[in-house]
């Protein structure tokens, strides 16, 4: 009787008759071609002979192993996390965007500049604000001097959290970034890096801000509300890439984000009130923003890794 | 020292256990090809193959000083691989449950004669098993081949655990049934239908 496993003699009795050979049952293995049987038998043998499992390999897309391949040697040089990369996992963040987040404060110069640049930013705002808000009550023409400070505020509003952004993406430009090769390599759209980015270090700025506001004099909460908007806009940009891709995310987070603004500024001359944005019901609505938006992102978590060859290659069966 | 391509798997490991890169990836290039064929045999679904693949080899690159030799290193991998593919079927099924993790029973056409020999070369236990609906058959593969849990076993297989331990129930009696009648001769083998019984 000739055995379809050749080169073990301990190996199970042949699963499907005579006549059949090594190759012959090992292509129908690869394709499902098999019944249940004869596919526990070769799956028995596979684990006891190496030369079967070579030339099994040999039904599989190559591109695809390739691909896998190297999606292993990029995820391996990410060094792996301790105890709150765990948690992180836990609560379902995916394993790269935890590596790429945890990769990040070892870069001292561009998380530093990233983060100091957001504090920057939101003292900048603040001095602003502050300046359109107490033009508001002061003697002489107030009505003419709020108009003026409004208007100046409008453009300031609209690119404000662009210029988060902006921060953000200078502080990774290569020359600041060890990490700038990997980041080339990972199967991650630039812009959900971009704004993954720039939500931890909006976070971490948040962190101070508040301190700030609870511990100093001076604007007190205004520049942790005006951190806050820019922190739904960047959540609210993440879980729309998550669902329509990272241009029309861009496009939409964009279009949310210039609505209200246009709006807020008519409303302002109209009323004659102080940025609504940074009063309660603009920090409520906020607030409920970034509430939805993590929900959806957590939801939907793993489509957020969008290249063009995750549905490119060639699938097996 | 020889190059990464001579040694045998087991120094292989050891080499990965000690931070060498090289040696993941010749484990990768022996060891990838046949998981991923022997994955998709247990889900139909390519994104999560690759996933568990990719997952597989990670924890090999983290975790190999926990190999403590002894056992063929196919089979840890193996071991590592069906629960990275469980956890990766439990994180996609939290999105799309809709998904048919299960790869579809081949359709296999076997003939009088492969029934004939088929029940010659298995003797009893092959008959028996033969005879066992896929159902049933899937739920001995996942728990007893694989060595899963019943808890991992439901999630491979997308059915409730109860369904599974339902199942290996019926699947034993089944089993003990034909196991237990005398053989009708080697030219005739059970039909197939009979040991499953009525629902």
């Amino acid at each position: 009787m000739t055995s379809p496993f050749p080169d073990s003699p301990g190996a199970p009795p042949p699963p499907a008759g005579s006549g059949h050979t090594t190759e012959d049952l090992l292509s129908r293995y690869a394709t499902g071609a098999i019944d249940g049987l004869s596919a526990w038998s070769v799956e028995a043998h596979l684990m006891a002979c190496a030369r079967c499992r070579a030339a099994l390999s040999s039904y599989v897309d190559a591109r695809r192993l390739a691909r896998n391949r190297s999606m292993i040697l990029v995820r391996t040089a990410i060094p792996a996390g301790g105890r709150v990369r765990r948690l992180l996992r836990r609560c379902g963040i995916p394993d790269h965007v935890v590596s790429l987040l945890a990769a990040t404060p070892s870069l001292r110069p561009s998380w530093i500049l990233a983060v100091m640049g957001v504090l920057a930013l939101v003292v900048g705002e603040t001095a602003l604000t502050s300046h359109g808000w107490s033009g508001h009550g002061s003697s002489g023409a107030p009505w003419a001097k709020d108009y003026l400070a409004q208007w100046t505020l409008v453009p300031y509003l609209l690119v404000a959290p662009l210029l988060a952004l902006a921060g953000v993406a200078a502080a990774f430009m290569p020359m600041f970034d060890p990490s700038y090769q990997l980041t080339v390599a990972a199967p991650f759209s630039g812009f959900a890096l971009l704004l993954v980015r720039t939500t931890s270090a909006l976070s971490a700025a948040l962190i101070p801000t508040v301190c700030a506001g609870l511990l100093l004099p001076g604007p007190r909460w205004l520049p942790a509300a005006l951190l806050l908007p820019s922190l739904a806009l960047c959540a609210f940009a993440l879980a729309a890439v998550t669902i329509v891709g990272p241009i029309a995310g861009a496009v939409s987070s964009g279009v949310l984000w210039a609505m209200p603004a246009v709006l807020l500024v008519v409303t302002a001359i109209e009323n004659r009130s102080p940025l609504e944005i940074v009063q309660w019901r603009g920090q409520a609505a906020c607030a409920a923003l970034l509430l939805a938006a993590t929900v959806v992102f957590f939801l939907r978590h793993d489509r957020i890794e969008s290249g063009p060859d995750r549905f490119g290659i060639r699938r097996m069966r | 020292m020889p190059g990464a391509e001579e040694r045998d798997d087991a120094a292989l490991l050891r080499d990965v256990a000690n931070g060498a890169e090289d040696a993941l990836a010749a484990l990768y290039d022996r060891h990838a090809g046949w998981l991923t064929v022997r994955l998709t045999r247990r889900c139909s679904v390519p994104d999560v193959v690759d996933q568990a693949v990719q997952d597989t080899f990670l924890a090999l690159w983290r975790e190999a000083g926990s190999y403590r030799g002894g056992g063929d290193v196919a089979a840890y991998i193996w071991g590592i691989g069906i629960r990275r593919l469980i956890d990766a079927i439990r994180r996609e099924g939290r999105t799309t449950r809709w998904l048919p993790w299960r790869a579809a029973e081949p359709q296999v056409v076997v003939s009088a004669e492969d029934q004939v020999l088929l029940g010659v070369e298995h003797g009893r236990l092959g008959q028996a098993l033969a005879g066992l609906s896929p159902e049933l058959r899937g739920a001995i593969e996942a728990t007893v081949l694989d060595g899963l849990t019943t808890g991992e076993a439901a999630v491979l297989l997308g059915v409730a655990e109860g369904t599974v331990k339902s199942r290996c129930y019926r699947a034993r009696q089944a089993l003990r049934a034909a196991l237990a009648q005398p053989q009708g001769g080697p030219g005739t083998p059970a039909p197939r239908r009979q040991a499953w019984g009525t629902p």
